[in-house]
């Protein structure tokens, strides 16, 4: 990497720091505007509702490795993750776990056991509400399909890595009456989720699921920061088009 | 979630790793790369915690008074099985080990995608009412799921391959 490069870099990061500081604040004095997503709305609601029901809300990882380009999607689920257990905090079943990589799985029983701590969760929590489902997409798959059958489920949110293993969850969950939020962050499980009818988040949406359910300031400014350096984007392009007509470069 | 000295040694270790992506200081990079090698590491514990977790969690189904899972004994038993052959041909290197387990694992993988063809097929026959495929494409697009199982019954209506479901000709039609 060039030292123009690294300059860059760091300036894209500054900015974005800059800017979810200042929407943070923002926030904190009224709530910032987000657009409205059917998806969403139809989360929260069903999380209320699964209370009311006394059943349970299963949360699913995917197989993200929290080395690559996935860690974002399984941070992103940590953090929903969090605010479904504070939501659910009054239900006879807290919510359950899946995933297939070890590091998310243990990011949600550390979880739980917060939640525990913090007086969120009554059940006890044990290795069936936060576990390891397979190491391998199917194994993976096959073992997220029990929480449907078995364990007193009305919703499951599916994100992170997904691929067409997603296609036997999103199945079993039509045959099974369980309704599903499909949020994968892979472009198989897009293409997957689509085939069949199921609440689902395309691109960037994912990663908006938390500061939808109002987990904090930081996600909604999170939003309106990457909308900001989107147009500041956008104008830099114009900007060097205009420039380069008229025979100037700035790079 | 409040635990200061871990969000803070994890906050000392993101700053590091992300200052020497950006500013190539050979000292920072040392630590940098020291820095990753033991996240990598430590990844590797947690998948051996977290299968522990997940077997943990089938002994738990199978103890269960109420409801006991049968199909956990198949989980933990097929572990078992695995492991062990892994112990006699010489870990997960061995050539002979890897024929083993894949030969297992893919037409399985393969037969689990397939329970779901049912439905694809009748999707693919309304496709091929709708776009005006070919039969020849269609055809091959059913067969790749077919073909995935191998003693193919349909999961849900119970028919065999060579027979047409209800279904399927209500889709298609």
């Amino acid at each position: 990497m060039t030292s123009l490069d690294s300059l860059i870099g760091l300036v894209i990061i500054g900015l974005t720091t800059a800017f979810m500081l200042v929407f943070t604040l923002q926030d904190r004095k009224s709530r910032l505007p987000l657009r409205r997503i059917l998806a969403m709305e139809r989360l929260a609601r069903a999380i209320g509702l699964s209370v009311e029901d006394g059943r349970r809300i299963h949360v699913t990882f995917g197989r993200g490795n929290f080395f690559n380009s996935h860690a974002a999607s399984t941070l992103t689920n940590t953090a929903l993750l969090k605010e479904v257990l504070k939501r659910t905090s009054g239900s006879d079943r807290p919510p359950a776990i899946s995933s297939g990589d070890g590091i998310s799985t243990l990011l949600a029983v550390d979880g739980l056991n917060s939640a525990q701590h913090a007086g969120f969760a009554s059940e006890r929590v044990d290795a069936r509400r936060g576990r390891l489902t397979g190491v391998t997409p199917m194994s993976y798959a096959a073992g997220a399909l029990s929480a449907l059958h078995y364990e007193q489920t009305s919703m499951m949110v599916a994100g992170g890595m997904l691929g067409a293993e997603l296609q036997l969850i999103l199945d079993t969950a039509e045959d099974e009456s369980v309704k599903i939020l499909a949020a994968p962050d892979s472009p198989v499980g897009q293409a997957v989720s689509f085939d069949i009818p199921v609440d689902m988040l395309i691109g960037e949406e994912i990663f908006a699921l938390p500061g939808y359910l109002n987990a904090g300031s930081m996600y909604s400014a999170s939003l309106l920061a990457e909308d900001s350096l989107r147009w500041l984007l956008i104008v830099f392009i114009l900007l060097g088009a205009a420039l380069r007509s008229i025979g100037l470069s700035i790079l | 979630m409040k635990a200061p000295l871990t969000t803070l040694i994890a906050i000392i270790c993101g700053l590091i790793v992300f200052s020497a992506y950006f500013r190539p200081f050979a000292p920072l990079q040392n630590v940098s790369h020291l820095i990753i090698n033991w996240a990598v590491t430590l990844s590797g514990v947690a998948m051996l915690v977290a299968i522990i977790s997940l077997l943990s969690a089938h002994w738990q189904k199978i103890r269960q008074k109420r409801s006991s899972d049968r199909y956990s004994i198949l989980v933990i038993f097929g572990f078992s099985l695995v492991f062990l052959i892994g112990l006699v041909f010489g870990g997960p290197g061995n050539e002979d080990y890897q024929k083993v387990v894949t030969h297992i694992i893919f037409p399985v993988e393969a037969g689990l995608m397939g329970i779901s063809h049912r439905s694809d097929c009748c999707r693919f026959s309304f496709i091929s009412g709708q776009s005006g495929l070919d039969d020849h494409r269609i055809w091959n697009i059913n067969y790749s799921f077919f073909a995935s199982q191998q003693w193919s019954v349909h999961y849900r209506c119970g028919y065999s391959i060579d027979q047409e479901c209800s279904g399927c000709i209500t889709a298609s039609a």
